[in-house]
C-alpha cells in the first residue's frame, strides 16, 4: 500500500514538473511547481524524513507565494495572449518519462543505521555555526535585495 | 527501493535541464532551477532517510536556505529586468542590450567626428 502511494507520488511529481515547464500561462505553471514541491514533501514524509518534509513544505509555500505575485505582475506587464490549450501531449510525454521509475530497480546496499541523539541535539551540537552563518547570509541577501529595488525606484 | 529514487531524481534533473535549455522566459528559468534544486535535495533526503542519520537531515537546512537565497536573488533580478526593459524574454533582452551597445558606439563615433 505504502509502495503504491509512493509510486503514485513519483508519477505525479514527474507529470507536474513537465507541466510546470511546458504550460504557457505563468500562473498555471507556478501552481504546477507548487504541486511538485507538495509531492516531494509527501515523498519525504512517506520515507520517514519528517523534518525534511516539513522544511520542504514551508519553503515551498514561501516560494510559491512569491512566484505567484511575480508571475501575476509579469502577466499584466507583458499582456500576452493566454491560449487555453489542453496539454495532453505534455502529460503523455511525462507519463512515458515516469515509466523507468516504475520498471527499473537497482540492488540496494543495506545501510546500518547509527545511533543518533536526535534532531535538535545534532542541529545545535554539530551545526550551530552553520545555522548562525546561514542566518547572517539570509539577512545580507534580504538587505541587498531591498537596496537593489530601492535604488531602482530612486533611479526612476 | 532507495536507488529507484535516484532514477526519479535523475529524471527530474533531466526535466529541469530541458527547461533551462529550451525555454526563454525568465520565470521558466526560475521554475527549472527550482525543479533542479528539488531533484538534488531529493537525492540527499532519501539517502539520509535510508541511513537513519539525523545529522544528515540537519545538513538539509543548509541546502534549503541556499535554495531560498538563490531563488530570491533570481526573483529580485527578474523584477528588476522586467521593470527596466519591459520584457522577460531572454532573446529580446539580448537584442535590446545589443541595440543599446550599437547606439552607444554610434554616439561615441559621432562625438569623435565632431
Amino acid at each position: 500500500m505504502n509502495n503504491m502511494i509512493i509510486e503514485i507520488l513519483a508519477i505525479g511529481l514527474i507529470i507536474t514538473a513537465f507541466l510546470a515547464i511546458n504550460l504557457d500561462n505563468s500562473i498555471y505553471s507556478v501552481i504546477a511547481l507548487g504541486c511538485v514541491l507538495i509531492f516531494s514533501s509527501l515523498l519525504y514524509f512517506f520515507n520517514g524524513a519528517f523534518f525534511a518534509a516539513i522544511f520542504q513544505f514551508a519553503v515551498g509555500a514561501g516560494t510559491i507565494a512569491v512566484l505567484l505575485i511575480v508571475s501575476e505582475t509579469l502577466d499584466v506587464q507583458e499582456s500576452h495572449e493566454n491560449k487555453p490549450k489542453l496539454p495532453i501531449a505534455t502529460i503523455i510525454v511525462a507519463v512515458l518519462f515516469s515509466i523507468p521509475v516504475l520498471i527499473f530497480t537497482v540492488p540496494v546496499i543495506q545501510i546500518i543505521p547509527e545511533a543518533t541523539t536526535g534532531f535538535p541535539y545534532d542541529l545545535w551540537d554539530f551545526r550551530s555555526i552553520d545555522v548562525m552563518v546561514q542566518g547572517i547570509v539570509i539577512l545580507i541577501i534580504a538587505v541587498g535585495m531591498v537596496i537593489l529595488l530601492k535604488s531602482q525606484k530612486g533611479g526612476e | 527501493m532507495i536507488l529507484d529514487y535516484l532514477i526519479l531524481s535523475f529524471t527530474l534533473m533531466a526535466i529541469g535541464i530541458y527547461g533551462l535549455v529550451t525555454k526563454y522566459r525568465l520565470l521558466k528559468t526560475i521554475i527549472s532551477i527550482e525543479i533542479l534544486a528539488t531533484a538534488t535535495t531529493m537525492n540527499f533526503v532519501l539517502l539520509v532517510a535510508a541511513s537513519g542519520q539525523v545529522l544528515g537531515e540537519t545538513l538539509l537546512i543548509l541546502a534549503f536556505s541556499t535554495d531560498i537565497c538563490v531563488s530570491s536573488i533570481i526573483v529580485a533580478l527578474l523584477v528588476y529586468v522586467a521593470r527596466n526593459y519591459g520584457t522577460t524574454d531572454i532573446r529580446e533582452l539580448a537584442k535590446l542590450v545589443k541595440d543599446r551597445q550599437t547606439n552607444e558606439d554610434n554616439q561615441s563615433a559621432n562625438s569623435e567626428v565632431r
